[in-house]
């Protein structure tokens, strides 16, 4: 949803000398792991913590329209002592909101961000290391992918989707307990969001096999008569897999923008379950009276973006991902 | 109505909030927060009195989305009606004090037996294409109406016509009951006395519509309307806007005083209020609410804006219908349960108490309003109860259509989710545009569950009971009676109220079916709303009315 | 050179042939009976058999695949089952404010990132420096939404500097477009920063300054010239992302283009209407990266060769 879908791999540090110190060192040095890494770990913790928080009463009920929500006005109560960032238009505490609202959008951005993954890897090794027509007909396949502009599509996908069924048995039969209908929700939104993020990936993991295809290693296993699945899984992914790690912690910052932007517009999980989007959607015609309604999850969804962003950039630099053609590590 | 305590309150909130800084647990808020303050102190300017406008005399004013149609066999929203009333014009029409009196009909006549009324017309009246308009032409654009393949959402209010139902199913070509002995008489015979028919011929259902624009542009006329109103549509571009210019043809053109209507046509309330505030529409929603929900207190409590607000107590009711022909809503104690589930009186909290709790279907202003209808309270035991007496002690799934992007609706929608859940009821919401809104719950066996607005077409408890519930009034498409209620005693009690010529004992037939239909329930009674509209001083003309509370022909704009 | 710019072409046909076969898979991939979905859940049953007929929803699926590429052919995107207009029109209506919001945005996020690329290539490592790695960061975490929504709280409703919303005349289109080029900017700073930063090291330039060539003749010259080339490539990769941008700054300041078309087609479910907006934009998309590469290749005379 961001307005970059090129994040991966364009902007690059500032060359450095790296002292050869260990590993762990390093991430901790860096200055973008750290504050990224504290972030996303700050959000991890919340989204873990949140039902435990609810349960033994820390926190309430983020569904819950509390009858001492609202002021005498039916206007949402201002952050203060009672509910420390407000409450929303309908009495809901917004804290608890906020909180489960990570939850959502962690799981959604982070599910979504695991099929972009798969997705993507599959299909950048599959082309980077056969070549010939299987390249050609995934990287164009790719190609047609990228022009369609993702949020589009998503919401497309993500509005059609709604109340469509899914029929499991031949039409012959009339087997409906078998039906999957599919609803707005959860499931639908990661799929959609997943199904439109994986195509940056593929591509720059294709370039890497490209590469390492050249290195001895590779010819030397295919010379032992190791098959190809071996040598993709057992040889390239190893190798590639600092560089999807990087790719993962950026798409995670991509997805979770995609899945606050659908819950805005209104196609994402829907109401009453706090979503970041919605969350601003439902409070900002509230802005002039109640700013913390729109500023709140706001916030929240920069604080979550910031994070992977800077988690991957800072990954990007202490793993150094990007083999360099005819250069060794 | 609004405690001024309040505002003070408020003001104290807003200075905790920006003095967050010495509180540790915001600290992550710290500089966004400062910046907002930085932003708010400079700019305390305040344009709010300037008319930002490029032209004179056109007023400004914005929707959400398109109207469905410009024909007025087929309007029939608190939209769409005050445009079709700028295009086209009718027989008679109300003053201010709700007395119907002369438009295009000079003078009518009733006869002794109340079965036939006779308009005499004027004669000096033309469409804007240039044609005279005669009786033909009123006789013409009410058997359209009454044309089943024309859809209108209004044949009900014309049955009553003698010749309606052997028209309608096609025993015969045209209405008997229209008769033109002459170009300027117009003679409507009905099969029984119908006290409110005079409010029908007032409805924009019954206004002109040239028979040779229709013929030409077929299914496509409401999107080409021509008509004989004090304005032409000069642009419809869907999505962006309308534009209705001043139709110097008409035959009062001298009293018109607006050159144009700007309409645009995108958006939500929100934007639309602070386009209002920028001064860049003349009022800030044409819709019915007037003045979104959040901003209702803000603008009581300003001591500029709450000077331009005018209030109007509406005829109206805001209700969730439940399909009475869709499981569960088919089983009585289910409808019941849902009515004892839900509280309106947090509703109505929600809506800032612009409302009152509804305990029936007529609204307090209404003729034939009962006081002593006790309506549901808000009891979640007995709900329960009757949830098990129906057979959903497990509860049930439901899916409740409501409009997109309405706050209202979105806010009714979740009040509406938890209390039902409480109960065991789980709602799924949906949101659907406006025009589809309409266009499903009309349909039979469509729309289970969708929340509703009604505002009165003319002030006769008919308009209510007769048009929404009465099951005479089911059809396949485009039905009024959206809940598909449908109850023989109710009926005959209804039919004999209308054909009644006696007002006292046609109210006490309509409280007799009232009190059924909410012992029936049909429909989760929620509240009656009450308008409140706001515009710019410059604004004027503007002349509110519980029938008709916009009517742009009537304003102008002076800066 | 005619080569070349025929084969971008032939290019261009494969691309929008494959997303003909996606959106034409959006509705028939699913197994499931694609009339409900086309019709809509609130269809009567009616519609359905007159979606079924007039869609001939009964052939197999390559006939009706052959069927839609010949419709689209002859320009014919189908009509909104909703209002009954036809969808190419509808669309044709609205290009042109997306078309002017997206390319207002271009411009103005070029104009404001080579000149801050330049300078933090210039002053590397200082403050300056600093300063636009981080807010570039932070920017592109923004949601598009909510910075449109303050931007018009702050700039519209409460200074008055810019419209508040709605389409009234060019100044409506401004600070939408400020919304997507100040989301932008800093990362095409970046990205001119570290062509920057490479060319400024190459062997030409330390060339030229030993020549005693002034410093802003180097800078603009022989710098920027290279640096901006390979930008512009990322841009013509942009603009599908671009639109994404364009569907919320349109549907906040309630510009009529095509995000808020696509928006209320997803909302009545008017699936040929959805279809076209998707495929045209791609086909713009298309266009947009056929122009990018004509400016490479005015820009870059080498390419001419290989």
């Amino acid at each position: 949803m961001t307005v970059i879908a090129s994040t991966a791999a364009n902007v690059d540090s500032d060359e450095t000398v790296r002292a050869p110190v260990a590993f762990h060192q390093r991430m901790l040095k860096n200055p973008m792991v750290c504050a990224g890494g504290g972030m996303v770990l700050f959000l991890v913790v919340m989204a873990l913590a949140a039902p435990v928080l609810t349960g033994l009463g820390f926190l309430e009920d983020p569904m819950r329209q509390l009858s001492d929500g609202l002021d005498a006005d039916g206007l949402p109560i201002p952050p203060g002592d009672r509910f420390l960032i407000g409450t929303d238009h309908l009495g809901r505490d917004m804290l608890a909101r906020l909180v489960h609202g990570t939850r959502i959008s962690l799981f959604v951005g982070i599910v979504a961000m695991l099929i972009a993954v798969c997705v993507g890897v599959t299909v950048g090794m599959l082309a980077g290391y056969h070549g010939g027509w299987v390249n050609t007909v995934l990287m164009r396949g790719t190609d047609v992918m990228l022009t369609i502009p993702g949020l589009l599509l998503a919401i497309a996908l993500a509005g059609l989707m709604d109340g469509r069924v899914i029929h499991l048995h031949p039409d012959a039969l009339d087997w409906h307990g078998l039906d999957i209908t599919l609803k707005r929700g959860l499931v639908s939104v990661f799929l959609v969001i997943g199904l439109i993020s994986w195509t940056w990936i593929a591509r720059t993991i294709r370039g890497q096999v490209l590469v390492l295809k050249t290195r001895e290693f590779v010819a030397s296993s295919q010379a032992i008569g190791c098959s190809d699945v071996r040598i993709m899984f057992r040889h390239l992914l190893p190798n590639v897999m600092p560089l999807v790690i990087v790719l993962g912690s950026l798409a995670t910052a991509n997805t979770v923008l995609l899945d606050a932007g659908l819950s805005y517009l209104g196609v994402g999980v829907p109401p009453p379950t706090p979503s970041w989007g919605t969350m601003i959607a439902e409070g900002q015609p509230y802005f002039i009276v109640s700013p913390h309604l729109t500023i709140a999850p706001g916030v929240s969804i920069i604080v979550a973006v910031v994070g992977f962003n800077l988690l991957g950039q800072g990954l990007q630099e202490v793993l150094d991902p990007y083999v360099k053609d005819g250069q060794g590590k | 109505m609004v405690a001024c305590g309040s505002y003070l309150r408020k003001r104290i909130y807003r200075w905790r909030i920006y003095n967050v800084s010495t509180n540790p647990r915001c600290g992550i808020l710290v500089p966004l927060w400062l910046a907002i303050l930085f932003l708010s102190a400079s700019c305390g300017g305040d344009g709010r009195l300037e008319r930002l406008h490029p032209e004179e005399n056109v007023l400004r004013i914005a929707v959400p989305s398109d109207p469905r149609s410009l024909d007025p066999a087929i309007a029939y929203d608190v939209v769409t009606w005050p445009l079709v009333r700028t295009l086209f014009h009718g027989l008679v029409d109300y003053d201010d004090d709700l007395n119907l009196v002369p438009w295009h009909a000079r003078s009518w006549t009733i006869s002794e037996d109340g079965r036939t009324i006779t308009f005499k017309l004027r004669q000096d009246i033309r469409f804007s294409n240039g044609r005279p308009i005669t009786s033909e032409d009123f006789a013409y654009s009410l058997q359209r109406i009454l044309n089943p393949a024309v859809k209108s959402p209004g044949q009900g209010f014309y049955r009553n016509i003698a010749g309606a139902r052997a028209f309608q199913d096609g025993s015969a070509d045209r209405v008997s009951g229209l008769r033109t002995p002459d170009l300027e008489t117009l003679e409507i015979e009905l099969v029984q006395p119908d006290l409110p028919f005079l409010y029908c011929i007032a409805m924009p259902f019954a206004y002109a519509v040239p028979r040779e624009e229709v013929e030409r542009h077929g299914d496509e006329f409401g999107r080409y309307p021509v008509g004989s109103g004090p304005f032409t549509l000069a642009r419809w571009q869907r999505g962006t806007g309308l534009r209705l210019e001043k139709n110097p043809g008409y035959y009062r053109a001298d009293d018109i005083r607006l050159e144009a209507i700007d309409l645009m046509v995108g958006g939500d309330e929100t934007l639309h209020m602070m386009m209002f505030e920028r001064g860049e529409l003349d009022i800030a929603s044409v819709t019915s609410t007037g003045i979104p929900d959040a901003d209702f207190i803000r603008v009581m409590n300003d001591p500029v804006l709450s000077k331009r607000v005018a209030h109007q107590p509406l005829n109206a009711i805001q209700y969730l219908s439940m399909n009475t022909e869709l499981p569960p809503f088919d089983n009585v104690n289910v409808r019941r349960a849902v009515n004892h589930a839900i509280d309106r009186k947090r509703i109505v909290g929600l809506i800032s108490d612009r409302g009152i709790p509804a305990r029936g279907v007529l609204p307090p202003g209404m003729p034939g309003f009962n006081e002593a209808l006790t309506g549901y309270d808000h009891d979640p035991e007995k709900a329960r109860t009757l949830l098990e007496e129906a057979g959903f002690s497990e509860g049930f799934t439901t899916e409740l259509m409501v409009t997109a992007q309405s706050g209202i609706d979105s806010k009714i929608g979740q009040a509406v989710q938890q209390d039902l859940a409480e109960v065991g009821i789980t709602v799924e919401i949906r949101p659907v545009t406006g025009p589809t809104r309409i266009e499903a719950t009309g349909r039979r066996g469509a729309v289970p569950f969708a929340t509703f607005g009604w505002y009165q077409d003319y002030p006769d408890p008919s308009n209510f009971l007769d048009v929404l519930l009465n099951g005479n009034r089911i059809t396949e498409v485009h039905s009024t009676n959206v809940a598909f209620y449908d109850n023989e005693r109710v009926n005959a009690l209804l039919n004999e109220a209308s054909s009644s010529t006696d007002q006292g004992h046609r109210l006490a037939l309509y409280q007799e079916a009232e009190r059924l239909i909410v012992d029936d329930a049909p429909w989760v009674f929620l509240y009656y709303p009450q308008m409140y509209l706001l515009r710019q001083p410059w604004l004027k003309g503007l002349k509110l009315n519980p029938v008709w509370p916009i009517r742009y022909e009537l304003m102008w704009v002076e800066p | 050179m005619l080569n070349r710019i025929l084969r971008r072409l032939g290019w261009a046909v494969v691309i929008l042939w494959g997303t003909t076969v996606i959106t034409f898979l959006i509705v028939h991939a699913v197994p499931a009976d694609p009339v409900r979905v086309y019709a809509g859940a609130n269809a009567d049953a009616e519609t359905i058999e007159r979606i079924r007929s007039e869609m001939g929803f009964d052939d197999p699926l390559v006939v009706q695949y052959g069927r839609y590429i010949g419709n689209l052919l002859q320009g014919d995107l189908g009509t909104s089952l909703v209002t009954g207009e036809r969808v190419l029109d509808a669309i044709l209506v609205r290009f042109p404010v997306t078309f002017s919001l997206a390319l207002t945005a271009v411009f103005l996020w070029m104009l404001m990132s080579v000149p801050l690329g330049v300078l933090t290539a210039k002053y590397r490592g200082r403050a300056i420096d600093r300063t636009v790695l981080i807010v570039s960061l932070v920017a592109i975490s923004l949601p598009v939404f909510w910075l449109a929504r303050m931007l018009q709280y702050y700039l519209a409703y409460r200074t008055g500097l810019f419209p508040v919303g709605g389409l009234a005349g060019w100044t409506h289109i401004i600070l939408p477009a400020v919304t997507l080029a100040l989301v932008i900017t800093g990362y095409y700073a970046r990205l001119v920063h570290t062509n920057m930063v490479e060319v400024l090291n190459a062997d030409y330039v330390r060339v030229a300054r030993a020549k005693g060539i002034p410093e802003y003749v180097v800078l603009f010259k022989h710098g920027l010239r290279n640096a901006v080339i390979p930008v512009i490539t990322i841009l013509g990769l942009d603009m599908a992302a671009l639109m994404g941008g364009v569907v919320f700054t349109e549907n906040v300041f309630a510009l009529p283009g095509l995000g808020v078309l696509a928006l209320q087609s997803v909302f009545n479910l008017d699936v040929p209407m959805i279809m076209g907006v998707v495929l045209f934009s791609a086909a713009m998309v298309v266009c947009a990266n056929i122009v990018v590469d004509f400016v490479y290749m005015w820009i870059d005379p080498r390419v001419e060769g290989t």
